[in-house]
């Protein structure tokens, strides 16, 4: 079976203009919706530091050419306003990067090969110079940044408090999301204010099987204690330095 | 079967991947600048010889369509031929780049049975299988 993906991105982006920032207009929030998001984004900002531990599932087909599920786990750390690192160290697909203020280094430690970008600014700023230029973002980068709220509900059309939810035994606030082309959901503790699972759902354009991706997230550490070489990415020896294909072609 | 998986504008990575965007609005790049075609691929991803923008933009004169692919053939193994680090499988050669977070491999184009440069990250247009 052969798949074929295609980025949109590009011819889409270039449509909403060279120079202008297009932003769609905020979704208008129920106040519970509102309440759960505040609670959740004055939680993660307040901390000046953050760990967590994630683990992820992709559909198959997700990702092109993969037609079974991927899973992979890792650790995911912050420190405000300008360091986060993740380390994805289980899976087919280990991968190390982190964002320093200046670069974001970038390790695939199973193919072998490791991309430095610049990359300079707050993790909001950078986060979205990378998004804008090579489409994708840190492991769960839109939860961290150090404005959450802000960053989640950039082009949320329509926002729903769905009830509440067990997710591996913690009651949660369920809030349900749609973007164009887009549908995620939110489990937000009740208890701690700490989100603990969010899936994206969307459609595919000829018919097939809405693809999903979740990730679940445990070990919360506020305010630890965290130390500068926790942000630094060890280039393996032997690995080759690569290029990265932005999506702007 | 083929299938085509498009991704709207906010395609957007959750856990190191790219993904269906949570927020992140539409926002264009403003001016990408160009990039020195003559530069080595390992100049490139290092930042050296003027080939700094070319990692951060990939901006390129000229683009083509290619081919890339999340694993490399059964066989494939590596080839250095004139100081380029490449893959090999029959007569098939492939380059590594990152494409969304992930390494990916591209089919180079091969004259008179060897491998041409590996074109600048930014003049590739990519079709992952």
């Amino acid at each position: 079976m052969k798949t074929k993906y295609t980025m949109l991105v590009p011819a889409l982006a270039l449509m909403a203009g060279l120079t202008s920032c297009v932003t769609t207009p905020e979704a208008k929030l129920d106040d519970k919706t509102a309440s759960v998001l505040d609670g959740m984004s004055d939680k993660l900002a307040g901390a000046k530091t953050l760990s967590v531990n994630v683990k992820r599932t992709a559909s198959p087909d997700f990702f092109a050419g993969t037609n079974i599920a991927e899973s992979t786990s890792g650790t995911v750390l912050v420190q405000r306003p300008d360091k986060l690192a993740a380390r994805m160290q289980s899976g087919n697909a280990p991968r190390s990067m982190a964002l320093n203020g200046n670069t974001l280094t970038l390790v695939d430690h199973a193919a072998q090969t490791h991309a430095v970008v610049d990359a300079p600014g707050d993790i909001d700023t950078a986060v979205r110079s990378i998004y804008e230029t090579f489409g994708f973002m840190p492991p769960v980068a839109e939860l961290l940044v150090n404005d959450p709220k802000a960053l989640m509900l950039e082009g949320v059309r329509q926002a729903t408090y769905v009830g509440t939810q067990s997710i591996g035994g913690v009651e949660c606030d369920r809030l349900a999301f749609q973007q164009d082309g887009l549908s995620w959901q939110l489990w937000v503790a009740t208890s701690d204010s700490l989100p603990r699972r969010i899936v994206q759902t969307y459609p595919t354009v000829e018919g097939g099987k809405p693809l999903n991706i979740s990730a679940d997230f445990s070990n919360w550490k506020l305010n630890p204690a965290l130390k500068e070489s926790d942000f630094v990415v060890k280039i393996p020896s032997g690995s080759q330095a690569i290029e990265m294909i932005p999506i702007m072609n | 079967m083929k299938t085509t998986l498009s991704i709207a504008l906010t395609s957007i990575m959750i856990i190191g991947e790219m993904l269906p965007a949570i927020g992140v609005a539409t926002v264009a790049v403003a001016v990408l600048a160009p990039v020195s075609v003559e530069a080595a691929p390992i100049d490139r991803a290092m930042g050296r010889q003027g080939a700094r923008d070319s990692r951060q933009t990939g901006r390129q004169v000229s683009q083509a369509r290619r081919r890339g692919y999340y694993g490399l053939p059964g066989g494939a193994v590596p080839y250095a031929y004139r100081g380029i680090n490449y893959y090999r499988v029959g007569g098939r050669y492939m380059y590594p780049y990152f494409y969304g977070g992930r390494t990916v491999y591209i089919d180079i184009d091969v004259v008179g049975g060897y491998p041409v440069p590996p074109p600048a990250a930014g003049s590739i247009n990519i079709d992952i299988y």
